[in-house]
């Protein structure tokens, strides 16, 4: 499987074909489909590469490098996120050549990086390359993974946008490298060949569980093939910048329920008393993907708390709407303890379609989560012992131990 | 009536030589359009002229423009390389150093049929940090005329085909080599 990573543009996706690296007296270059011909962005790229100014020299080794790209890139800096993913990809041995086939994953990134702090900032015309993009699947084939990038400041400006296309693309708003690189698959090549400077990714946390359980780590969610188109957007909460090295973040992948995603961090306020009443809208396709053919909704209202059991079966999104404001949604496996937590997209809150037939809780907090407050809840569930099935009874224990406020909401989801 | 006719003809006749040479007129006036004595003064400095191409074939077209460029060349030039004495080998890629630049060549490591020629300017004037470098090489009867992009770290490259005419003539011993300031 190739991962094909492009740059989305105004005037359409452009191909990152090649990448090799070069004899160290050769300035990176960047060159038009393999040809002599040079693009203007070269000296920017060159800055891009170097170790000091950069960071592709210190995360992938090479000095010089050269990059063959499918069309013209004249200006600006929207490159920089495709450009470094597909170094990424480079380094995993899986970067495609731009031709997706049927199995492929398709990468379309949009973003400026400031590689002193690896954050993605934000870019100009994200709409007008937003359409380009949707013009361009068209011309691909069915079956390849699509995900596009875009910066988590410029996600409220395309929100309707996204909402009109969520079908046929998966969209994604990333803040960090880190969030980003988890686009791409995890082996044990990217562990190794990666190497990154310490003092640039220093760990802020450490769990003392080994590493095979899943921790908790700061990642925006990342559909990893199963997951249904739907924008994941994370841009609505402040990062939280949870900062383990890329090895470790890597090693931590997992799909569904079992990923934890968290959100980022707003304002400090208080965490107070949450919703009571809430409205579940499940979306089944009538196909055997969720990315062909339409969708329909089951709408489920919550009674004390509990929502009514609902099938599985080809079950593509899970949105909840509550009554009065909330801030933050937390979903938990009852059986596994591990949580999700939801996106809020226009008022509610997107959560992400399990793995498998499950029986899960909501909570849902008023307010926005402190990091303390998020630790806590991490490492209450943690501890749970590992056969024990999490009630809403006890999470409401817990919040009245903790201080934490929140309301449970319950529900299952069947074979 | 026999008259008329003919005379009918003639002037058709006329009409269309006189027609087809004002045609050919233009066409030739468009290639062989004047070399603006400032045109060539201002390419010979270094700085950008409309129609560049145009104009360095004009120049190359005329043993008297050519002379006035190449003079322009030597007296605007901010540094030299005169041809060499040695010609280079098929295997290696001729390198020139003097004390102001050095030029030398690398193939890409993926594609060999191209080639990356690098110039190290030692002193580089701001013109060259900001805004490019240009080289000019004088080749027996041709003159060319190289835009190469702003410095960085004092060193600048261009990427060829192997197959260039630019190329081989940076390549070649009995090239002379001017950098512009």
């Amino acid at each position: 499987m190739k991962v094909h990573v492009f740059v989305a543009t105004t005037k359409g996706v452009v191909a990152i074909q090649k990448i090799y690296a070069q004899d160290p007296d050769i300035r990176s270059v960047v060159s038009l489909n393999g040809t002599a011909s040079v693009s203007p962005i070269s000296g920017a790229y060159h800055y891009f590469v170097k170790k000091g100014v950069g960071i592709i020299e210190q995360d992938f080794g090479s000095a010089s490098y050269r990059i063959n790209i499918s069309a013209a890139i004249d200006q600006g800096n929207s490159w920089q996120l495709g450009f470094y993913l597909a170094h990424a990809a480079h380094a995993q041995n899986c970067l495609g050549d731009g031709n997706p086939q049927v199995g492929d994953s398709v990468v379309i990134a949009s973003g400026e990086l400031n590689t002193s702090e690896r954050k993605v900032l934000a870019v100009a015309q994200l709409a007008s390359k937003i359409q380009q993009v949707i013009e361009q699947i068209k011309e691909w084939p069915k079956g390849i993974e699509l995900q596009f990038l875009l910066p988590e400041a410029n996600s409220y400006e395309v929100a309707r946008l996204v909402q009109t296309y969520q079908q046929q693309l998966q969209i994604l708003a990333v803040d960090s490298l880190q969030q980003a690189l988890l686009v791409l698959p995890a082996s044990k090549n990217t562990a190794t060949n990666i190497e990154l400077d310490s003092n640039s990714l220093k760990p802020r946390f450490h769990f003392s569980l080994p590493i095979t359980i899943v921790a908790v780590f700061v990642l925006v969610a990342v559909g990893v093939g199963i997951y249904r188109a739907g924008i994941l957007n994370v841009a609505q909460h402040e990062q939280l910048t949870l900062e383990l090295t890329q090895p470790e973040i890597l090693a931590l992948i997992t799909p569904s329920f079992e990923r934890v995603i968290t959100l980022p961090n707003s304002d400090p306020t208080k965490i107070s008393a949450a919703t009571s009443q809430g409205h579940l809208q499940l979306a089944y396709s009538d196909n055997t993907t969720c990315q062909e053919g339409d969708w329909d909704y089951q709408e489920l209202e919550s009674e004390e708390g509990v929502f009514a059991d609902a099938s599985y079966q080809q079950l593509c999104d899970i949105n909840l709407t509550l009554i009065l404001p909330s801030a933050a949604v937390i979903a938990v496996n009852r059986v596994s303890h591990r949580f999700v937590v939801a996106s809020k997209q226009a008022g509610s809150f997107h959560i992400k379609v399990p793995s498998g037939p499950t029986e899960y809780l909501l909570l849902v907090f008023s307010q926005a989560l402190q990091v303390e407050a998020r630790r806590t809840l991490h490492t209450y569930l943690f501890d749970l012992p590992a056969e024990q099935t999490i009630s809403k009874e006890q999470l409401q224990q817990f919040a009245q131990v903790s201080g934490l406020n929140f309301s449970v909401f319950s529900h299952r989801l069947l074979p | 009536m026999q008259t008329k006719q003919a005379n009918l003809a003639a002037t058709i006749f006329s009409a269309k030589v006189i027609y087809r040479e004002l045609q050919q007129g233009a066409v030739t006036a468009s290639v062989t359009a004047p070399i603006l004595y400032n045109d060539i003064f201002r390419l010979a400095s270094g700085q950008p002229v409309a129609n560049t191409t145009a104009v360095m074939q004009g120049i190359n077209a005329s043993v008297v423009l050519r002379k006035q460029y190449s003079d322009l060349v030597k007296y605007f030039g901010f540094a030299l390389s005169p041809i060499l004495a040695a010609a280079s080998t098929q295997q290696t890629l001729l390198e020139r150093q003097t004390t102001d630049f050095r030029l030398s060549f690398k193939r890409d490591v993926m594609e060999p049929s191209q080639v990356f020629a690098l110039l190290a300017i030692f002193h580089p004037t701001n013109k060259h940090q900001r805004e490019g470098v240009v080289v000019n090489v004088l080749h027996l009867d041709q003159c060319l005329r190289i835009e190469f992009p702003a410095l960085i770290d004092g060193i600048t490259q261009g990427l060829f085909n192997e197959n260039d005419q630019n190329l081989q003539y940076l390549l070649d011993a009995k090239s002379e080599i001017s950098i512009m300031a």
